[in-house]
């Protein structure tokens, strides 16, 4: 052992375990930000007293009565208010409460923590509405491809032969099928006009990976002596399948499967960042990317764009984070 | 007595063509053991598997296996799915590899039940809390729903067992089932499995490599070389007066305590290589006896159950 790697050695695993726990800590924020973004930041407070009324939780339920309010009319007006912690919407425009009125976009100060947008819609409260779009768009894409590629490479693996041929060359002919310039085609011909598309072609075309090492598992899997002794018990193919090859097959699936979600995140963001991607007015991080291209030299609004950007890497390293994390904790049993 | 099960000239042949078994005949009676043993390699895996339908794709198997007079070689795959673990089961070799890392022991005793018997989840769960404690595992109920790295090596193949038993089957082929074990915990599991046999009037095919488990837990032994069983008959019997040299040749091979600070006998050569075709008796490279004649053709000496294959048997 070298001076060197007797330096480093000793703190390595334990180095490699606190990069896990902090990828698995950051992927809870961020889910925990994408679930309770109307809870974090809002137009409406988390409960307001006013005319008499008390509402509680207007942010998630919109009373029609508060339609025209927002927490800094209501400031003014109503007995008391909790607030969210940032009390602007994703879609406010000149959202303030100080009543500024300077042309937007707006620098980042005390009120807007990240700045506003040139309609002054708040950056930070954009963000957090982002990552639903991002995330959902991230796992719901690999989702499918899970699915897809669970289903094909554990039968091509199990049944071998014919079905193995014809899946390989299947999954062989997806791998080379571009996937990011299909979109951009796409986009030539129709308008998405939500979100759902993206998901589906994304999980659609991004299963090979998924269904290679499926495959390769099933391979490794059905020579092993409980597929047997699931045989010898009388267990039909589709049993022991279910049971014990797709458990088994798992472990290096999710793994592929987390990169895949960084992955699906990326090329959400580089679609939208060209115009092709959730439809306004929709909160996305790579639609705020692409917002940012026109400011971001003149009149210098660099919030706008290194904020969103801030989000999208932390996030790709999240999830490598965690799926490095769980590759370890499988070579390690 | 008629036989529980009537293995008659099988033969079975890998992918590729290499003959692993050759006209092996053998019979498990109800309530009786019959040991199958010979050197690694020499297809008692592969006869057991024939038997159980379970030799790789594209293997062929020849002659016929009849379980209580129904023919399993013929038999469509979907009866034979139902015949196993209901009526025929196996244990391993290697109870680590034989259970499933991801389940739970006891769900992995219910499976059988699942399968064959339609039992709702529950009920099945309760049943192998039952089986494991019937295969002596106290706190059955606690070890039910550990995981097989929870348990101990004994304790593995004491459940496979119990699974193996879920469903009352006739016939149980274990192979080479203490061969990874301690050997107080094989001495444990030989006498579970010998008492099942008994109580429950289970035929047994026990699958070793180790003399001293035939003589211990079988009535009837096959001694099996280079795919053909070269001498079977009662234990007592061929172990008392051996008849074909190779069985003499592998009970001078035993370590005993009387022979203590003498090496131990060894037989010289090496078992012909997977699939290699040699006319006349497949011993004979290795043989001290060996005639003319025993590269010409193999006799066939003996009637019902005391049966060898040699021209210059031991004791003449």
């Amino acid at each position: 052992m070298t001076p060197a790697e007797e330096l480093v050695l000793p703190w390595r695993p334990a180095a490699k375990k606190g990069r896990g726990r902090l990828g698995l800590a950051c992927l809870g924020g961020l889910v925990v930000t994408a679930l309770g973004a109307d809870l974090l930041a809002s137009d409406l407070p988390l409960a307001v007293r006013v005319d008499a009324h008390t509402y509680l939780l207007p942010a998630l339920t919109r009373p029609p009565q508060l339609r025209l309010s927002n927490q800094g009319t209501l400031a003014q007006t109503a007995e008391w208010q909790l607030g969210t912690p940032i009390p602007f919407g994703p879609n406010q425009t000149f959202a303030t409460a100080t009543g500024r009125t300077d042309a937007a976009p707006w620098a980042p100060d005390r009120e807007h923590l990240l700045g506003t947008d040139e309609l002054g819609r708040d950056v930070l409260a954009r963000l957090i509405h982002g990552s639903r779009a991002s995330l959902s768009i991230g796992f719901g894409a690999v989702l499918i491809s899970l699915l897809v590629g669970l289903l094909l490479g554990v039968l091509a693996g199990w049944y071998r032969g014919l079905v193995d041929a014809c899946l390989s060359r299947l999954t062989e002919m997806a791998f080379t099928f571009p996937t990011f310039f299909f979109f951009i085609a796409l986009a030539g011909v129709l308008r998405f006009t939500s979100a759902l598309p993206l998901v589906i072609g994304m999980g659609l075309l991004r299963w090979p990976d998924i269904a290679r090492l499926a495959r390769a598992e099933t391979l490794k899997l059905r020579e092993l002596d409980f597929v047997l002794a699931a045989r010898v018990l009388g267990a039909s193919d589709a049993r022991i399948l279910w049971r014990h090859v797709v458990p088994n097959a798992l472990p290096p699936v999710l793994v592929a499967a987390t990169f895949g979600v960084a992955g699906a995140i990326l090329m959400e963001c580089a679609l939208a960042f060209l115009g092709i991607g959730v439809p306004a007015p929709t909160a996305s991080w790579g639609e705020l990317l692409f917002q940012a291209q026109r400011y971001l030299v003149h009149p210098g609004a660099w919030w706008l764009a290194v904020f969103p950007g801030l989000a999208v890497a932390g996030t790709v390293l999240t999830m490598n984070l965690v799926g490095e994390a769980l590759q370890d904790l499988q070579s390690r049993s | 007595m008629s036989a529980l099960l009537e293995v008659e000239r099988l033969c079975a042949e890998l992918p590729g063509g290499a003959r692993v078994v050759d006209e092996v005949s053998f019979s498990v009676f109800a309530g009786r053991s019959l040991g199958l043993v010979g050197e690694s390699g020499c297809g008692k895996t592969s006869a057991a598997l024939a038997v159980m339908r379970l030799l790789p794709d594209g293997a062929v198997t020849r002659g016929s296996v009849k379980l209580s007079g129904e023919s399993l070689l013929e038999a469509p795959e979907a009866r034979i799915d139902e015949l196993r673990g209901s009526q025929l089961s196996m244990i391993f070799q290697e109870p680590a590899t034989a259970l499933n890392p991801v389940l739970t022991v006891g769900s992995q005793i219910a499976e059988g039940l699942t399968v064959h018997q339609r039992l709702k989840p529950r009920a099945a769960a309760a049943r192998a809390v039952e089986l494991l404690s019937s295969v002596g595992i106290a706190d059955a109920e606690v070890k039910a729903r550990a995981y097989p790295h929870q348990l101990s090596g004994g304790m593995r193949q004491r459940a496979l067992i119990a699974a193996a038993l879920a469903c009352a089957p006739r016939l149980l082929i274990a192979d080479e089932p203490t061969t990874a074990l301690d050997v107080t915990v094989q001495a444990q599991i030989l006498s579970l499995l010998t008492g099942l046999k008994r109580e429950r009037g289970l035929g047994l095919l026990l699958i070793t490599h180790d003399l001293g488990v035939v003589s211990a837990a079988c009535d009837d032994v096959a001694v099996m070389y280079a795919g053909r069983i070269v001498e079977q008959g009662p234990v007592a019997e061929v172990f008392s007066s051996p008849r074909h040299p190779y069985t003499a040749a592998l009970l001078k091979a035993r370590p005993s305590l009387q022979s203590r600070g003498h090496p131990l006998e060894a037989l010289l050569g090496q078992v012909p290589p997977l699939g290699s075709r040699l006319e006349g008796c497949r011993f004979r490279p290795r043989c001290s006896r060996a005639l003319e004649v025993c590269a010409v053709k193999v006799p066939h000496v003996g009637e019902g159950a005391r049966r060898y294959e040699c021209h210059h048997p031991v004791g003449t």
